[in-house]
């Protein structure tokens, strides 16, 4: 059996360097992906899933458990995705290499039909399609972005995301309504400048 | 339940995070509206398209990569972050910093929209004043009394000109609780230079109170008027929205009456080139967009290019690449962008609106809920700054450039 998070956590605090890797090969899928849907880009991601999860060994000697382990880590990676974006700010770049396709990373397949291997021309579309959304998700703005991925991505409940960004639940229902609004508006008007993804065509 | 309200719910009705009569009060609703039930398709399949995104692993390597790193970290740096929010107080700076940067912007745009209205007259004495108090970190206690005094206020026009009125930030004005917004101080500084200024004695306000400056920061003259300008906040909010209202349209229109511009359609071009290139030509494409004003992005696996072209600009964009390689026009559309256009207006007024309700809300109450109403607002401006920001990016061509 897995021991669990706060087994590892403890551990970890005791000096087991291996405990904090099972912490890391249980989380860095979870942890990259918010980086990259946050991010848009594999380098980007990995450099910041990797900034996580330094962060997150630093400041484990003085995590005391007020939350969840899961949560914290939320938070950790959260903060690093938003001070990501600042110094982007600071030192704006144009990235050559900037890729949005999937791929660049190695994709745990869970999409399309549920048992079934999808055949080439819906692997081809359904990576456009998430591609575009990627797109989408790029321009929100930053907030946004960030509680869209903790919401719809990684699936956290109204309660972790306020722990995990330290706002109230109120804030977390108005905030993530506007970015789903957003997001909405954004996604549908690519949609008519480029003409394709009928399929989400009223 | 009225349409919009409806709609308003729709998000937390999907998470089922509304009360059971709210949720039975919208399913009823929606079994007999049809727009609403459209409305709620297509935010469930927004949400299915975001679920669907796969998970992702990071390169193999990846955990022997950082194990490698934590291990070579100095133990005193081991050990020297407190718990929890790292980044979280330099959070609070930048914040600051942004804020203070987005009042100055706005400050100099009212400037130059002021020109050639009634009213320029005091304009290059205005001053502005911003204060940002370095908090220690949050204090969740709201303090009693304080938080009746509103963020901004409005300067009705001493001298009675009747022109648009001005916006200033009054005194003290503070909410307490964590990130409070705050106005300038009163204290005019003639020099119009950007200065920190201390906490005024006696002022009340917890220790450790992390303030903010007010983006709509947008003192003018006779600002040393007086603390009583405070007690006027209740009719404040409505005008702060309307200016909003109008500073959108004129930053959407530049400064030319609306009418004269608001039947004409918003054409863009969206188009894909191909260009055929011996050498790398990044360079000059990087030369020929610092020139006309394109935003580049970097896009689709490193081949490509995103241009954001001005729309008056895309002919001698397209001109110039032409001197650079052999240029192939393999996609060219114009698109009609005035309906988007109008949304963003629209939601932009809406959210003014929102705004508006929240400084009416927040100067009731004074109250538990202040910091939450705050988020809101905080949450509500960066909104408008997205939503101003696309309504100046419809102008925009789209060109993708892919290299051959």
């Amino acid at each position: 059996m897995q021991p669990s998070d706060d087994i590892l956590v403890k551990r970890v605090k005791d000096g087991d360097m291996e405990a904090f890797e099972l912490l890391v090969r249980r989380y860095e899928n979870k942890v990259y992906t918010m980086a990259y849907r946050f991010l848009g880009s594999h380098a980007d991601a990995s450099d910041l899933a990797q900034e996580t999860f330094l962060r997150l060994y630093r400041s484990l000697p003085g995590f005391r458990g007020e939350s969840s382990f899961i949560t914290w880590l939320y938070s950790v990676t959260a903060n690093a995705c938003r001070d990501e974006i600042r110094r982007k700010q600071r030192n704006p770049v144009v990235s050559w290499e900037n890729e949005v396709i999937e791929g660049g990373g190695q994709t745990v397949s869970l999409t399309l039909g549920r048992n079934r291997i999808p055949t080439p021309e819906e692997a081809a579309e359904q990576n456009e399609l998430n591609e575009s959304v990627q797109r989408c998700l790029n321009e929100l703005p930053e907030e946004q972005r960030l509680i869209l991925v903790m919401r719809e991505i990684q699936g956290l409940s109204y309660e972790e995301i306020a722990g995990a960004l330290k706002c109230s639940l109120g804030t977390v229902k108005s905030r993530l309504s506007r970015a789903r609004r957003t997001f909405r508006d954004t996604y549908g008007s690519k949609r008519e400048l480029f003409g394709q993804y009928s399929r989400l065509a009223k | 339940m009225q349409c919009l309200e409806v709609r308003e719910l729709l998000s937390p009705y999907l998470d089922g995070v509304i009360s059971f009569a709210e949720q039975e009060e919208i399913s009823a609703h929606l079994a007999v509206c049809p727009n609403c039930r459209a409305e709620f398709e297509i935010l469930c399949e927004m949400v299915s398209v975001l679920k669907n995104l796969p998970e992702l692993s990071p390169s193999a390597g990846f955990s022997t990569r950082v194990l490698n790193k934590a291990t070579a970290l100095p133990p005193e740096r081991r050990q020297r972050r407190s718990p929890g929010i790292p980044g979280n107080f330099t959070r609070g700076i930048w914040v600051r910093v942004a804020a203070l940067a987005a009042a100055f912007v706005f400050t100099f745009g009212i400037a130059i929209l002021m020109q050639g209205t009634p009213w320029p007259k005091e304009v290059g004495k205005e001053i502005l004043q911003t204060r940002v108090d370095r908090g220690q970190g949050e204090q969740g206690e709201t303090g009693s009394g304080q938080s009746r005094d509103p963020a901004v206020c409005l300067d009705h026009d001493p001298d009675g000109n009747s022109g648009p009125g001005r916006l200033s930030a009054p005194g003290p004005a503070a909410f307490t609780g964590g990130g409070t917004i705050q106005g300038g101080s009163p204290a005019g500084d003639p020099s119009g230079v950007l200065a920190p200024a201390a906490q005024p004695e006696g002022a009340d306000l917890p220790a450790g109170q992390n303030t903010m400056a007010a983006q709509m920061n947008i003192p003018a003259a006779n600002h040393g008027s007086s603390f009583a300008d405070t007690s006027r906040g209740l009719d404040v909010p409505r005008v702060v929205a309307v200016k909003e209202g109008v500073i959108s349209k004129k930053i959407a229109y530049g400064n030319v009456p609306p009418s004269s511009r608001e039947s004409e359609q918003k054409i863009v071009r969206n188009a894909t080139l191909h260009l055929d290139v011996e050498q790398d030509v990044r360079p000059e494409i990087e030369f020929l967009a610092r020139n006309s004003g394109v935003q580049l992005a970097g896009y689709s696996g490193g081949g490509a290019l995103l241009m954001k072209v001005p729309a008056d600009q895309y002919e001698n964009v397209v001109n110039s690449m032409h001197d650079l390689g052999r240029l192939t026009i393999s996609k060219e559309n114009e698109g009609d962008i005035s309906s988007e256009y109008t949304a963003y207006e629209t939601r932009l007024k809406e959210l003014a609106e929102e705004e508006q309700i929240l400084l009416e809300a927040m100067e009731k109450s004074g109250s538990p809920q202040a910091s939450d109403v705050e988020e809101q607002l905080i949450d509500i401006r960066q909104d408008m700054e997205y939503q101003k920001k696309q309504l100046s990016l419809a102008e925009y061509s789209t060109i993708e450039l892919c290299f051959e």
